[in-house]
């Protein structure tokens, strides 16, 4: 299955909403997640886990004090993926 | 004056316990669990002492109210964050509890053994932080943490979710204090040599608590129950704290 980066962002604005009740509408790719969406590193962890179930692969948290902005989680997440495949 | 008299003592005051009580860690053959009790009654009468030593000088004047609702086993308690007293305050008159501390403190040279020894928490553990936490209440420890992270500012109480989460990790009660200083002083925003024109007065009160089951519901996503059980503890304060006025 290919995940394009429009469908990867549609699928986090449903996690956003259903774990932390974010407006979809509040959400895009400029969107700072620490200062506009609230989000802290424990939201953080259960975002990875709640990736991890869609993608089904473990994502890393290593890199993830790096992503800022949702448009820097779309690239981390899809890099991941591409990188694991090869 | 004094006050720069107050600030002398506390490091010559904590050197000293520092200095008493390293050695412990290393030479008395006694168990861990004592060691720990031992160290947070030391540090529980040199904050007494401090504080009633700043008292006598007539620096500040203060009061508590219902301290005895503290001294039950497995709370979590959170306060509000004014000045830089308050740990001192709690110290001196929650008995046997592990409190939440400034990671510098656990890195400092004179205060790390006090820490260590104490068994507190340093704040920069982030999960880490609220695994131990937790483990600590459901051992049936008391825990205190200031949910602010660091003193108020001027933009007003913003409360962090770790709190909340340690709360609903070890699902126990929540008794929150609230914590008022008028005229102001040892603010964030403040100068510590900065003291008010008139005597400060410092005020505790522990308030009702929280009780987790009957404020949210536990059947939604941890990430929305911190959020929402967030929300309810700074409301709690912030409403207490205005109707003082």
């Amino acid at each position: 299955m290919t995940l394009t980066r429009d469908s990867l962002l549609a699928q986090i604005k449903i996690i956003l909403q259903e774990q932390f009740d974010i407006e979809p509408d509040d959400v895009n790719l400029d969107s700072r997640l620490r200062e506009d969406l609230d989000i802290d590193s424990i939201d953080a962890v259960n975002l990875m886990i709640e990736l991890k179930s869609l993608t089904s692969k473990k994502i890393s948290l290593e890199n993830f004090h790096q992503v800022k902005t949702m448009s820097d989680m779309l690239d981390a997440v899809l890099a991941f993926l591409q990188q694991d495949k090869a | 004056m004094a006050t720069g008299l107050c600030f002398l003592l506390f490091g010559l005051g904590t050197l000293l316990l520092a200095l008493l009580l390293t050695p412990m860690t290393f030479l008395l053959p006694i168990g861990r669990q004592i060691k720990s009790r031992f160290a947070r009654k030391m540090i529980q009468l040199s904050a007494w002492l401090f504080v009633r030593i700043m008292w006598i000088m007539g620096l500040l004047s203060f009061e508590f109210k219902g301290l005895e609702l503290l001294d039950r086993q497995g709370i979590l308690i959170i306060a509000n964050h004014p000045t830089l007293l308050d740990a001192i305050f709690l110290m001196s008159v929650i008995p046997n509890a592990t409190f939440v501390v400034k990671a510098a403190m656990a890195r400092n040279l004179v205060t790390r053994w006090m820490v260590s020894l104490a068994g507190y928490i340093p704040n920069d553990e982030g999960v880490g932080l609220l695994e131990r936490a937790a483990a600590t209440l459901k051992a049936g420890n008391k825990l205190m943490i200031f949910p602010e992270g660091t003193r108020t500012d001027d933009s007003g109480m913003q409360f962090k979710r770790g709190a909340a989460n340690i709360a609903l990790m070890a699902d126990c009660l929540i008794v929150p204090v609230l914590i008022d200083c008028q005229p102001m002083t040892l603010r964030k925003t403040s100068k510590w040599y900065q003291s008010p024109e008139t005597k400060p007065h410092f005020y505790f009160a522990v308030l009702p608590d929280i009780e987790i089951a009957r404020q949210i519901d536990q059947n939604r996503p941890s990430g929305i129950q911190a959020r929402q059980l967030t929300a309810i503890m700074q409301t709690r304060l912030a409403d207490e704290l205005r109707q003082l006025g």
